[in-house]
């Protein structure tokens, strides 16, 4: 923060009441700064005054007439009388006008809203309006969240302003001329049928509750700051909470560094789940093949008991979903107590040949830079990621590099929102990458574009690497991946040579659910360090982490070949944690989640204790994990609801939402941040910590071990064991979290502020340099297109659904949105199968079949079918999914072969 | 979308400032903005499509519904209403700029004069000179015509004449006219062929004393702006010189929007050489490094012949700086510089507050100067003659000539040029050679103006003195109205006029212009109450103290006059009485 010197102040008055403010501030600032109340009805406080509504206006000395204080620039020794007679008259005369814009602006607020034009005519003494209402008919209820009512709104613009310049989506505009002037989308057609991504920063921005939501809650009477439980993101929530304990709205939290007070349609509406119905209240435990309710003691001991019987088969699925507390307390349990190294969670299935890779190129697993780079970088290369829908907030970030001119390339079979902004689309064939790449990668080397300063000074390997890259000139890389070479060569060179700052390589799943996802995040790696783009702002490497805390868990040690703070599983090590934590396994890395799945399957792994996963809907072919799993002879679900696996499970245990716990949450800029209980544990719930830690101490005192390993106060007193063992984070605690907000690991000691750009100095490896991996392209899938699965699936997510569902299938206006899974099938493609647009159409794998709805697109190319993941009314992908794996574990999710026929 | 189409977009570069351009493309393609083609600019130029659709329809002349097969627009202005047009019309288009020749209406986009009478051209021989402006050719065929085609030099009422040596030697009306003497910014207008290079003297004098010379010549000649605020020009131009940046902007506004005013397009019409020179005058002299003409939508003969110009000026070598044409697409309110910026910007038509002002930071962010065509026009003449020449006529405060579009009841509806400080009289009497029927009131300076009664037409016709009286110049339009005409009727067009421009921006001007005209409606019609005329004057407060921009501040211009002047018909008509009958 700047600091503010003496010479830096103008001293104003209001009326007669001296006030000090910052140079470059508005009248309206130091109004607002003496606490005298004038209307701002149009100034959003974290938006630029636009001087619309004329409702702060003003009188000041020395100025002609009254000029609005919001646009008004102060000056030293201003004087400005907000409570003139005829400051006041001039200000009434516009409030009757502004009232004459909607019938009862005098009375009401809607519910859940509040309407600051009621305040304000009050404050001018205006009881009933002056005009007869002019009343425009246009009410918009097509979105499920909130509707939009012409006949109250002011026409102030903050909610085309929030969409428009805040989120940067557009959907939004100002319509029309004069008094026909309105809000509306493309066309004036309903707001649904438009690019309206349902985030609510219209919403949130009204004054007058125009825009108002459409279910009414209890008003609320505390409001938590806390973190977004849904993506990488980590956004800042502030949760408010009535008096009965509900959850009743999400709002954005301005101040939070990652997200700056953006928020997505989850992030604002999401959390109906919370209190839903369905929430697991009571632990279950199977007899006689049915769950029935059980004490937490029961369910407890029982686990205890069958633990201590499987230890030696035993494996663990921590949850991403949880807090970096939990995570850390379950992989000390796995470790400490069960004796092994099978600790695993769900970046297997998302990014963990990313992680592999980047530990092998770059001896770190996370990503480089900040949000903050994507903003200020001159190119964007964004491969296989459908950020719009997975990342929204995040997304806002390279439309704003769009904005500044940033060159966006977009790599990726199938059309996405980010399409739109993309200066270059490589359409690569599926499972191409590793050609595309080295093809990108040869024309730097080819046209002398390559960092060969950077290349010598900061890697290992150029010339292995190099000699795979020349069997892949833009001819080769064009035949294999059908992305024309014109194009290859653009992007490599807008790569290499961006119009300004450095270059960002950002990308998702789609480099790395692949059989050979390790080869192509090594491609993705290869070339942007051949470009030199990393270790400067403005440039950098980053996957975009899946779930809330993927990179927390991760961080957390739940990897069965890392401890936490990735520290290798050496004699040192081992001799360290055993110091600290009384036991520590001896046993080799463990399993991955999909070779413990694979293990069940053939009997060697035999009790699962899966907290807050659903390998049952997650697993690439389902119908194979789930026989498999039902394998095991003990398994035990922690999780908030009763989803797919806890279905089949022996011990049930319920677990409190993200809303009833304290700890915190890693993002994918690696920002520790707070995590902060809101409401009591709903029903008979506990936070995952303490259930894992009550089960940690059960087992111990049943082995003869130490249980006060285990007898935590708080998730405070678990980080600072966990950083006291982890240099990373050594220097963060929750004081400081609280205190200064979230921060950017590395963190080694409690004075460093936290690190923005990994690798400016030199790169985590032996000899402190990056490698460039040689690889080559292989098969592009184990499964490709043939007569009798002519199509390629691609499997993804849509912005309105999260992962499985399990989570945002409670969310009625969620579903609403989007209430059937889809196949996206190109035109042509329809028309050869028979198929319309909506109409239900079965498709069908080698390994499963399913029921959807048909969206007939060019989205996708022809020969490709596109479909989310997400379980709606019965029907899921991963029915169809091909369970052949990447060398590091990761199903190949993205390519396998289907037919499609009308249903 | 045809190929055609997306070939036209993507030559754009892609940037927001292509935004109106594009819009054109479109337009000119289609004939109107059909939906998947916004959808194609959205895309081009990375605008969401909502608001590609939301900032068209900010302007007027953006068609975002299919239109008939045959659209006619009537022109229902107030010159062309005192000529026989009607006082209503489905497609009513507010102007049509060739008030000379009303009444006007507009079939396809080719405009048509004096209610469709068609004039037959004679032969002419080769040295003629045939007027061919966008008068003539509303109520002639002259393409056909030989001879040289030549702007119109303001006799519109004639139009089209055919003259030789000076002389008219042809004429379709039946009044002489001869052309009037010690014209400045008109004195080649109507005699050089717009399409043939002409030597830039005055610019090559220029140049030999330089920016600064240049500018203190500018200073010294009192020149005011004259789009109708009559900022000194002088002023303006010191601080965009003054203010450091790497690239500075010379705007020529050439929107001409208002009602009743063609004077930018006569000369871009008759005489677009002097238009250029002036603009690169001013360039110098401010030092800009890129100018920017913004030439009204509809004023198609004035785009042709100032490209032309431009294009023989360029290959005469004496264009240093790159010079765009931009096309507007209406709006009264792109008369203010912040929203004629905010246009260009591919933006809402919507002002800005100020500070900053456009000569600190107005397009990309960059010193701004913005000059009327008028007023640029003015300077090859101060420079070649001085500042004394130039301050020789007009008055103290305000010298040199004006452009007076005058129509409405006068025996010669034209363009003029007076001296600065003429009166009225003079110019409804010896310009337009007298009232063409009984006069009842004069309409001076367009909707942000003001109606005065019979007994002030001694006024001097200047700044001051109009304003002491309640009246502004504005951009020079008069139009005399018969006795046959309601003075009451008459402003209730202009209130009317004043909401349909209102940008909607601000609530004062938006709301405020909208219950003006009801009241003013309730008065008109003898529905008044007793608080009617009370609520008015409080309207008319709010409107000139609360409202963003000169288009609200100026809207109860014209009322507040009526009020001061016209009591006793405003009385009348309370009475439930029109004195002329119109009303009731």
């Amino acid at each position: 923060m700047a600091v503010v010197t003496e010479t830096d102040l103008l001293t104003l008055t209001i009326d007669g009441q001296p006030v000090a403010v910052p140079r470059g501030a508005s009248a309206l600032d130091a109004i607002n700064a003496a606490g005298v109340f004038v209307p701002q009805l149009c100034k959003d406080p974290d938006q630029k005054a636009r001087g619309a509504c004329r409702t702060c206006l003003v009188q000041v000395d020395g100025m002609r007439g009254f000029p609005a204080a919001c646009t008004t620039p102060c000056t030293d020794g201003m004087q400005i009388s907000v409570n003139s007679a005829e400051a006041q008259r001039i200000r009434r005369g516009v409030l009757e006008l502004t009232m004459g814009m909607h019938p009862d602006a005098c009375a009401t607020n809607r519910p859940n809203t509040h309407n600051d034009v009621v305040d304000a005519a009050h404050a001018h003494g205006i009881q009933t309006p002056r005009f007869e209402p002019l009343p425009d008919p246009s009410v918009d209820t097509s979105n499920p969240f909130f509707t939009i009512d012409m006949q109250q709104c002011i026409l102030c613009a903050r909610c085309v302003t929030a969409c428009d310049e805040v989120q940067h989506i557009g959907a939004i505009s100002l319509l029309g001329r004069g008094s026909e002037m309105k809000v509306g989308a493309f066309e004036d057609q309903p707001l649904r049928e438009s690019i309206c991504t349902s985030c609510g920063s219209c919403f949130a921005a009204c004054p007058t509750g125009a825009i108002f939501p459409k279910k009414v809650r209890p008003e609320p009477v505390r409001r938590v700051e806390t973190t977004c439980p849904y993506c990488g993101v980590g956004c800042g929530i502030k949760v408010d909470v009535s008096g009965n304990e509900l959850i009743v709205r999400s709002d954005d939290q301005p101040s939070n560094v990652s997200s700056q007070g953006m928020l997505c349609v989850k992030g604002r509406f999401g959390f109906e789940f919370v209190n839903h119905r369905d929430r697991l209240k009571t632990p279950l435990i199977r007899r006689n093949g049915v769950l029935e309710e059980a004490t937490w003691d029961e369910a407890l001991d029982l686990i205890a008991d069958k633990f201590v019987e499987y230890r030696g088969s035993f494996g663990a699925l921590a949850s991403a979903k949880g807090t970096n507390e939990d995570a850390y307390v379950m992989q000390k349990f796995a470790r400490s107590v069960m004796d092994t190294n099978n600790i695993d969670h769900c970046t297997r299935l998302c990014h963990s040949p990313s992680v592999h890779a980047m530990l092998q190129s770059l001896g770190s697993g996370a990503t480089s830079n900040s949000y903050v780079d994507y903003e200020n970088a001159g190119c964007l290369m964004v491969v296989g990621s459908d950020s719009s829908s997975n990342h929204p907030v995040v997304t806002v970030r390279f439309r704003r590099a769009v904005k500044r001119g940033a060159v966006l390339i977009v790599v990726n079979p199938k059309w996405t929102e980010l399409n739109y902004y993309a200066d270059i689309w490589l359409r690569q064939k599926p499972g191409t990458d590793v050609a595309l790449f080295n093809g990108l990668a040869y024309v730097l080397l080819d046209e002398n574009l390559a960092d060969m300063d950077f290349i010598r000074a900061r890697t290992e390997g150029f010339e292995a690497w190099a000699e795979a890259v020349r069997e892949y000139p833009p001819s080769v890389a064009s035949e294999i991946t059908g992305v024309p070479e014109a194009d290859i060569v653009r992007a490599a060179r807008a790569f290499a040579r961006p119009p300004f700052s450095g270059s960002c390589m950002i990308w998702g799943m789609g480099v790395s659910q692949h059989s050979n996802g390790t080869a192509n995040a090594h491609g993705v790696i290869n070339l942007a360090l051949a470009a030199g783009m990393a270790g400067k702002p403005g440039n950098g490497i980053s996957p975009l982490r899946g779930q809330n805390n993927v990179q927390g868990c991760g961080d957390a040690g739940c990897i069965p070949d890392n401890l936490p703070g990735y520290q290798a599983l050496s004699g040192e090590n081992r001799a360290r944690f055993k110091e600290a934590w009384g036991h520590m396994t001896d046993r080799p890395a463990g399993l991955t989640v999909t070779a413990m799945v694979e293990a069940a399957g053939r009997g060697e792994l035999k009790a699962l204790y899966v907290v807050g996963e659903n390998p049952f809907l997650d697993e690439a072919n389902l119908g194979h994990a789930q026989h498999a799993m039902r394998n095991l002879e003990f398994l035990v679900v922690q999780d908030i609801f009763l989803q797919e696996t806890a279905q089949a499970a022996d011990v049930v245990l319920p677990a409190s939402s993200f809303a009833e716990k304290d700890g915190s949450f890693t993002n994918s800029e690696r920002r520790i941040q707070r995590v902060r209980r809101a409401i009591p544990p709903v029903g008979d719930t506990r936070p995952d910590w303490e259930i894992t830690a009550d089960i940690a101490q059960r087992v111990c005192r049943r082995l003869g071990q130490d249980p006060s390993q285990f007898a935590y106060e708080s998730p405070s007193d678990i980080f600072d064991e966990m950083a006291r063992l982890t240099p990373i984070i050594a220097g963060a605690s929750h004081a400081r979290l609280d205190r200064e907000g979230g921060i950017q690991w590395p963190v080694p000691t409690a004075d460093h502020p936290g690190t923005p750009n990994l690798y400016t100095q030199d790169f985590p490896r032996a000899g402190g340099v990056a490698r460039l991996t040689p690889v080559r392209q292989g098969p592009a899938a184990m499964e490709l297109p043939d007569d009798e699965y002519p199509i390629v699936l691609n499997t993804g997510r849509v912005l309105y659904h999260w992962h499985g569902g399990t989570m945002t299938t409670r969310v009625d206006g969620l579903v609403d949105l989007v209430p059937a899974v889809t196949a996206t099938i190109n035109p042509d493609d329809a028309d050869t199968y028979g198929i319309r647009h909506g109409q239900p159409v079965q498709v069908t794998s080698r390994r499963g079949s399913i029921t959807c709805q048909a969206k007939v697109s060019t989205e996708v190319a022809r020969g490709e079918l596109f479909m989310p993941f997400v379980s709606l009314q019965g029907a899921a992908a991963n029915f169809l999914t091909n369970n052949v794996y990447d060398p590091n574990g990761m199903p190949e999710y993205k390519v396998c072969a289907v037919r499609i026929a009308p249903a | 979308m045809s190929d055609d189409l997306e070939d036209r977009i993507r030559a754009l570069p892609r940037q927001r400032t292509y935004l109106l351009p594009a819009l054109h493309e479109v337009q000119s393609l289609y004939g109107w903005l059909p939906g998947e083609a916004l959808e194609v600019v959205g895309l081009h130029l990375r605008v969401p499509k909502s608001e590609v659709y939301g900032i068209a329809s900010s302007f007027p002349d953006f068609v975002l519904r299919e239109p008939p097969t045959q659209t006619v627009r009537t022109c229902t202005g107030a010159s062309c209403r005192v000529l026989g047009g009607p006082d209503g019309a489905e497609h009513a288009a507010d102007c049509l700029f060739i008030c000379g020749v009303g009444p006007a209406s507009e079939i396809d986009g080719i405009l048509v004069g004096r209610g469709g009478m068609r004039t037959s051209l004679p032969d002419v021989d080769q040295t003629s000179l045939v007027q061919d402006g966008s008068c003539s050719r509303a109520v002639a065929n002259t393409s056909h015509a030989g001879g040289v085609h030549v702007g119109c030099a303001g006799n519109c009422w004639q139009a089209p004449s055919v003259s030789k040596d000076g002389g008219l030697t042809w004429r379709s009306a039946d009044a002489t006219w001869t052309r009037p003497k010690g014209l400045r910014l008109l004195q080649d207008v109507g005699r050089v062929d717009p399409y043939s290079p002409k030597t830039y003297a005055a610019l090559d004098k220029a140049r030999s004393i330089g920016s600064d010379g240049v500018r203190e010549l500018v200073r010294d000649s009192g020149l005011r702006g004259r789009g109708g605020a009559y900022f000194p020009v002088g002023a303006k131009w010191e601080t965009a010189r003054n203010t450091p940046a790497e690239r500075k902007f010379l705007l020529v506004n050439a929107e001409e929007g208002e009602p009743g005013i063609y004077k930018d397009r006569h000369l871009l019409e008759g005489d677009p050489h002097r238009v250029v020179e002036g603009v690169l005058i001013a360039a110098l002299g401010i030092g800009a490094t890129h100018v920017v003409i913004f030439v009204n939508g509809e004023a198609h003969l004035s785009r042709e012949r100032l490209l032309a110009a431009l294009e023989l000026a360029r290959r005469l070598g004496v264009v240093d700086v790159p010079v765009e044409v931009r096309l507007g697409a209406g709006g009264y309110v792109l008369g203010e510089e912040t929203a004629l910026i905010n246009a260009i910007h591919g933006l809402r038509a919507e002002p800005l507050a100020r500070p900053p002002f456009p000569a600190v930071s107005g397009l990309l962010s960059s010193p701004t100067v913005i000059n009327n065509v008028e007023t640029l026009t003015n300077l090859p003449d101060i420079v070649l003659n001085g500042a004394e020449w130039f301050r020789s006529v007009g008055s103290q405060s305000t010298p040199g000539t004006k452009l007076v579009s005058l129509a409405g009841a006068v025996r010669q509806p034209g363009l003029y040029e007076v001296p600065l400080g003429t009166p009225l009289r003079t110019i409804i009497d010896r310009f337009g050679a007298g009232p063409s029927q009984a006069l009842s009131a004069v309409l001076v300076g367009g909707p942000s103006g003001s109606i005065l009664p019979m007994s002030l037409l001694d006024t001097p016709f200047d700044v001051q003195s109009l304003q002491s009286v309640g009246g502004i110049l504005g951009a020079g339009g008069i139009v005399p109205l018969t006795s046959e005409q309601c003075p009451v009727a008459a402003v209730r067009e202009l209130v009317a006029y004043n909401s349909r421009e209102s940008c909607g921006k601000c609530t004062p001007c938006r709301e405020g212009t909208v219950r003006l005209l009801n009241l003013f409606d309730d008065v008109q019609h003898g529905r008044a109450n007793g608080e009617t005329l009370g609520t008015i004057d409080e309207l008319n407060d709010i409107l000139a103290f609360g409202s963003l921009c000169g288009l609200g501040q100026m809207a109860p211009n014209p009322v507040r006059a009526l009020q001061r002047h016209f009591g006793d018909e405003i009385e009348a008509h309370r009475g439930g009485r029109c004195p002329t009958g119109v009303c009731c």
